[in-house]
């Protein structure tokens, strides 16, 4: 079924709450205040959510500065966030997107909160990149309005996002969702509750494959990532993106997708992560990964 | 003008596979063609309008005509693989035999190791193989492949053929697949694995690995590009060799092959190609 052409049964939604003031609920904060949106943002304290909302402010600055946004855009944009430490406010939201840590623990007890606070047709929605929207629906008594909505980093260039459809999530609170991803900028996809998703599914053995050719000496980082660029057309070889996103991150998302299918050996991480990781080599961030970047040479490209 | 001997399936000479953009490569670099296209199981009934631009051999007798003795280069795009297409590259690489020694033979390698190829041949020293992925025009760079009973000088050859039609080269270990051909394999079966599974749909599973991940192209779309056929044989040699599950081929992938569906070749894939 294509999502995009899908005649959509939706309510209507002016005010978003976010929990969550980090890079991801920042992120989804800006495009939405952007889009027209009332925005309520929380954060677990007056400090962070206070610091976050400056960083917005100087990232919309940079924008205006560079001729991309007026300075009445940037006003416009930032009157629209309300900032907030009381996770209870946000029962003014009509839907509520969920970007705490990956926590099961953390986003059980939020989801729970969320629920006992809201209207009961609030739809509570998890930018969760690895937990299952199921589990997370089960902490609340309206699994049917809970879904996923897994945006991408950075979320203001980033066209997608996944729509996570939980095993008790119902088709209305699916197709309100994706009208909301559309109405934000977004391309959604309609994917079922599933490890990894699609993106952190499929995207696996680009590494896990490239690390085991490197293993078996077949080839080396730097001939792999020629041979991604230049004849396969990939943007960025393997390696160097393992070493952008950071190696630590990337052997996260392995071990996980791989534990949460039982040791299916589709999905087995290499002893190189392992062993790159335990040494602090995580990549740009460090200075070194596959790549050094101790010169700064290779990150200023 | 130099001139090439290209050995293929008559059904794998067409506009968008490996056999069919190389064969036009070099034709556009000038290249005297000739095809040697054995009488297989597969072949269609219709030799097919691009065929008759280039001088087409079919039994192996004719092996021993000037247009294929006078061959500077020899071309095996005979791939390795179930099906029965093992028994057809060995016959395929039997009959070149007849032609002079000397001549550098590259072998195909999406569906196997050059190694494997050479011990096929009865001259293995002559051997080199090559790897690369499709769409022929989008690739800059084809993967060399050194057989372990293989010559290295003739690597040199190899090099400036695929020169002459405007590919660079980077030699890799031997291995089905060699690099890119293997990934992308990998790449395309957990896709597949995830439409069969129901996890969303295939036009689904294409916008988010392009919008989410920045590929070129939508791993299934990509299948059908490169030959649903030949990821199924990159996967069925992979684990044979190396003798590990992560690469058995995912069933759905494996049944739309016995059903016949090659992907863009045939008009029958993930998508259709009416």
């Amino acid at each position: 079924m294509n999502t995009q052409n899908s005649k959509l049964i939706t309510q209507n939604f002016t005010t978003l709450g976010i929990v969550g003031s980090g890079t991801m609920g920042g992120g989804i904060a800006q495009i939405a205040a952007q889009h027209g949106f009332s925005v309520i943002l929380y954060d677990i304290n007056t400090e962070i959510v206070t610091r976050s909302v400056g960083r917005l402010q100087a990232m919309l600055d940079k924008l205006a500065a560079k001729g991309k946004l007026s300075g009445d855009d940037v006003a416009a944009t930032i009157s629209r966030i309300r900032a907030t430490a009381t996770l209870e406010e946000l029962a003014a939201a009509d839907f509520i997107i969920e970007a705490a840590p990956e926590d099961i623990t953390l986003k059980r007890d939020i989801f729970s909160r969320l629920d006992a606070a809201c209207p009961p047709t609030t739809i509570l929605a998890s930018n969760t990149s690895s937990l299952s929207i199921t589990i997370l629906g089960g902490a609340t008594r309206r699994p049917a309005q809970v879904v996923g909505m897994h945006f991408f980093n950075p979320v203001p260039l980033m066209g997608l996002v996944e729509v996570i459809v939980g095993q008790y999530t119902d088709e209305e609170t699916v197709n309100s969702t994706v009208a909301l991803a559309q109405q934000l900028g977004k391309t959604a996809v309609r994917c079922n509750d599933t490890p990894g998703f699609i993106v952190n599914r499929v995207a696996r053995n680009f590494y896990g494959e490239a690390l085991r050719i490197v293993g078996e000496q077949g080839a080396t980082v730097e001939q792999i990532d020629q041979l991604a660029e230049q004849e396969a057309g990939f943007r960025m070889g393997p390696f160097r993106l393992m070493d952008l996103i950071g190696i630590d991150i990337n052997f996260a998302v392995t071990q996980s997708v791989f534990a949460a299918y039982f040791g299916e050996p589709r999905y087995r991480p290499h002893p190189i992560q392992q062993r790159m990781v335990e040494a602090g080599a995580l990549g740009r961030k460090a200075g070194r990964g596959f790549y050094d970047y101790s010169s700064d040479k290779e990150a200023a490209k | 003008m130099n001139s090439v001997l290209i050995a293929a399936p008559l059904a794998d000479v067409a506009p968008g596979t490996l056999a069919g953009e190389l064969a036009a490569a070099c034709v556009a670099a000038n290249y005297d063609v000739t095809l040697y296209c054995p009488p297989v199981a597969s072949d269609p009934a219709d030799e097919g309008s691009i065929v008759k631009a280039f001088t087409l051999l079919r039994e192996p007798g004719e092996l021993h005509e000037p247009a294929a003795q006078s061959a500077h280069y020899i071309l095996d795009l005979f791939d390795n693989g179930p099906n029965g297409w093992r028994e057809q590259k060995q016959r395929a690489l039997a009959d070149l035999h007849r032609l002079p020694d000397g001549v550098p033979l590259l072998t195909t390698c999406v569906s196997g190791s050059a190694t494997d190829a050479a011990a096929m041949f009865a001259r293995p020293s002559q051997v080199i193989g090559f790897a690369a992925v499709l769409p022929f025009d989008a690739v800059n760079t084809i993967e060399l492949l050194l057989p372990m009973q293989g010559d290295a000088a003739l690597l040199e050859p190899a090099r400036a053929f695929f020169q002459t039609i405007g590919k660079q080269t980077l030699q890799v270990a031997d291995g089905p697949g060699g690099v890119m051909p293997r990934i992308l394999a990998m790449i395309v079966n957990e896709a597949a694995y995830a439409l069969q599974e129901g996890v969303a749909s295939a036009a689904d599973i294409d916008t988010a690995m392009r919008l989410g991940a920045n590929y070129p192209y939508g791993p299934l779309a990509w299948a059908d590009m490169l030959g649903l056929d030949l990821v199924h044989a990159t996967l069925w040699a992979l684990q044979l060799e190396l003798g590990d599950d992560r690469y058995r081929p995912c069933p759905l992938l494996a049944r739309m092959v016995r059903a016949g569906l090659r992907g863009k070749a045939n008009g029958r894939g993930f998508y259709s190609y009416e």
